[in-house]
């Protein structure tokens, strides 16, 4: 039978990672955000819970569990719901990660999983997006040229999250054979790490430019060897990794909304009795759950091993339209209330700007 | 070492509360459920004391089917199994009832230290733990703040107004878990999908020998606590305007 209900182990994972918010994470984001910097040791709880590798081998580090597409859009919806920027800097590991246990030869997997499947909280990424203004995921300018046995890689990445403190970076780059993607170690020469992108919103989360020139990578770190990778899956990961914390972002921006239109009053009354703030909030309502529902379609259709690539985009593209219009109505229910940085919609207000923005920085 | 950890499963403490149409007590359909904070504090730190001597840790909850939820908790924080005793009708049992039907099930087991929360956020009954430590005839260190286990004794740190009391027992011994002891983890995605596949035993009262005894107390009604009227705020353009307001404002209120 169809159904939308989460089985036991699905709800008691949301429960916990929604617990680890409302302890760790709600009282404190509003001044990690305006300090530009997250807490580390609440990445490091936050790590703890495990979702970036219960689908790596215990050989490896992990937990040796099934590859769950649910669990993950489940546990970064609810990270999210808390912050985006937090969302994405504790799960920045799994972009490294679940292309590697997906696509990795057992030498690329047994090399590069357990320096970064550990206890402790080890960034290692994913540069996809490009600084360019026909920039499309599915064909990056970022070129790999074979020579020698080896592959060349130039181009210029941005909004590469985490990229200064990661031990690797997985590059996405364009080859005879399509887009590919390459594994290349902090330490290669022809890596840069620039300056930290300045940025709308995610104020919290330290996302770079990222030049690669000359950067000379053996043919052996090429994501899957010969075989290479299935890059649209990867991409579509990436998309419904996006849409669950859109998905995030959208119930806490309604929730807050909420209640504030039932408490607020204005001309003898609470606000939410007007009509024209309860339609706002009804829409804001129904457009979250929309969000969910596209998100986990696609995340259901990875975990049952059917290629997701079309409800990925939509979900995603959805996501991006609906969380921008959604903070946009919460900021417009506080009013000016909405406008000041003291109340947190224009904090989901600004992260959900990125949605439709940002490739590769959420997967599941 | 084998430790006991005695659980409660509460209504979240930000539920809306509603009294029930009987007024005997409220109402707990829709209500989130949680493991009572407290436990947690002591199942955490029966966790650690595992790290350092070995040995099990077992959740034990008393209640019906849903309880075995809160158990699924404990064991996905990391407790070995977990013990649901059945058949204390919810409402009709009191702390005395519950704590002689835990001693009962606890004389059948082996085990070294026993840990409850030093209260349930539901009831504030604090009266459990310390009951059934009179019940088995063992030493009872209650509001714990710091617990040391060694060479076969428990030590507890106590805060007694801006003091600290530490006490000393033999084992087998009960402690009851204060906040700040220590903070408790968060169950890992790993720890729930095995918890699915730890032991949740299931006892039922009817199988223990319990002594006789009724439940000495009686719920007559619950009600909601008045709404609290809004304080006053003292206008006045300087301090001494202020001042003769409020003290205008004592006077009247007969506080001079």
């Amino acid at each position: 039978m169809f159904s939308f209900e989460l089985d036991k182990e699905q709800k008691m994972i949301r429960n916990s990672y929604a617990e680890l918010v409302k302890k760790l994470v709600a009282d404190t984001i509003h001044d990690q955000d305006e300090a530009g910097a997250l807490d580390p040791k609440t990445i490091q709880k936050a790590w703890e819970l495990g979702v970036s590798v219960s689908a790596v081998p215990e050989a490896c580090g992990g937990m040796g569990m099934p590859d769950s597409p649910m669990q993950s859009a489940i546990c970064l919806e609810e990270l999210a719901y808390g912050d985006a920027s937090f969302a994405i800097a504790v799960t920045t590991p799994s972009l490294f990660i679940s292309p590697l246990l997906r696509y990795g030869t057992e030498a690329q997997k047994n090399a590069c999983l357990p320096p970064v499947c550990g206890e402790t909280y080890v960034p290692a990424t994913l540069a996809m997006c490009e600084p360019d203004l026909a920039f499309d995921a599915a064909s990056p300018k970022c070129r790999a040229e074979k020579k020698n046995g080896a592959y060349i890689l130039s181009g210029v990445k941005c909004f590469v999250p985490k990229a200064k403190d990661a031990k690797y970076i997985l590059v996405a780059a364009s080859t005879d054979q399509g887009p590919q993607l390459f594994i290349v170690s902090a330490d290669n020469p022809g890596l840069k790490v620039g300056d930290r992108e300045k940025t709308l919103g995610l104020y919290a989360l330290d996302m770079y430019r990222v030049t690669l020139e000359n950067c000379k990578v053996s043919a052996a770190d090429k994501l899957g060897g010969d075989n290479g990778c299935d890059y649209a899956d990867v991409l579509a990961r990436s998309r419904v990794g996006l849409a669950a914390v859109a998905a995030g972002i959208s119930r806490a921006s309604f929730e807050f909304a909420r209640d504030y239109a039932k408490k607020r009053e204005q001309f003898g009354a609470p606000i939410g009795t007007k009509q024209s703030v309860a339609f706002m909030v009804a829409e804001m309502a129904y457009e979250a759950d929309a969000i969910r529902l596209m998100c986990w379609k696609a995340a259901s259709m990875l975990e049952a091993g059917k290629p997701a690539v079309r409800e990925a985009y939509l979900a995603r593209m959805y996501a991006g339209e609906m969380a921008m219009k959604i903070g946009d109505y919460g900021v417009q229910v506080l009013g000016g209330h909405g406008y000041i940085r003291d109340y947190p919609q224009e904090r989901y207000y600004r992260n959900a700007r990125g949605i439709a923005i940002l490739e590769g920085v959420a997967t599941v | 070492m084998e430790t006991v950890v005695l659980v409660k499963r509460v209504p979240d403490t930000e539920t809306l509360v509603r009294i029930a149409p009987d007024a005997k007590g409220i109402l707990l359909d829709g209500a989130r459920m949680v493991m009572n904070p407290y436990d947690e504090i002591a199942l955490e730190e029966a966790l650690r004391l595992r790290d350092i001597h070995g040995g099990a840790v077992c959740a034990l909850s008393a209640g019906g089917e849903k309880t075995v939820e809160t158990l699924r908790t404990a064991l996905a924080m990391g407790a070995d199994k977990a013990v649901l005793l059945t058949g204390l009708e919810s409402g009709s049992a009191d702390s005395l009832t519950l704590a002689r039907a835990i001693a009962a099930f606890l004389r059948s087991l082996p085990f070294d230290l026993v840990l409850a929360g030093a209260r349930a956020v539901d009831d504030d009954g604090y009266q459990v733990g310390p009951m059934v430590a009179e019940f088995l005839g063992i030493p009872q260190l209650t509001f714990a703040v710091r617990v040391l286990v060694e060479g076969g004794a428990v030590t507890c740190h106590r805060a007694v107004d801006g003091e600290t009391v530490v006490a000393r027992a033999a084992l087998p011994a009960l402690v009851t878990a204060h906040k700040g002891l220590n903070q408790p983890r968060f169950a890992s995605v790993v720890g729930i999908m095995k918890a699915q596949k730890k032991p949740v035993e299931t006892v039922t009262l009817a199988g223990l020998a319990l002594p006789e005894g009724k439940a000495r107390v009686e719920t007559r009604s619950v009600r909601l606590a008045p709404e609290r009227a809004g304080g006053l705020i003292i206008q006045g353009e300087t301090p001494e305007e202020k001042a003769k307001v409020l003290v205008r404002a004592l006077a009247d209120a007969g506080a001079l």
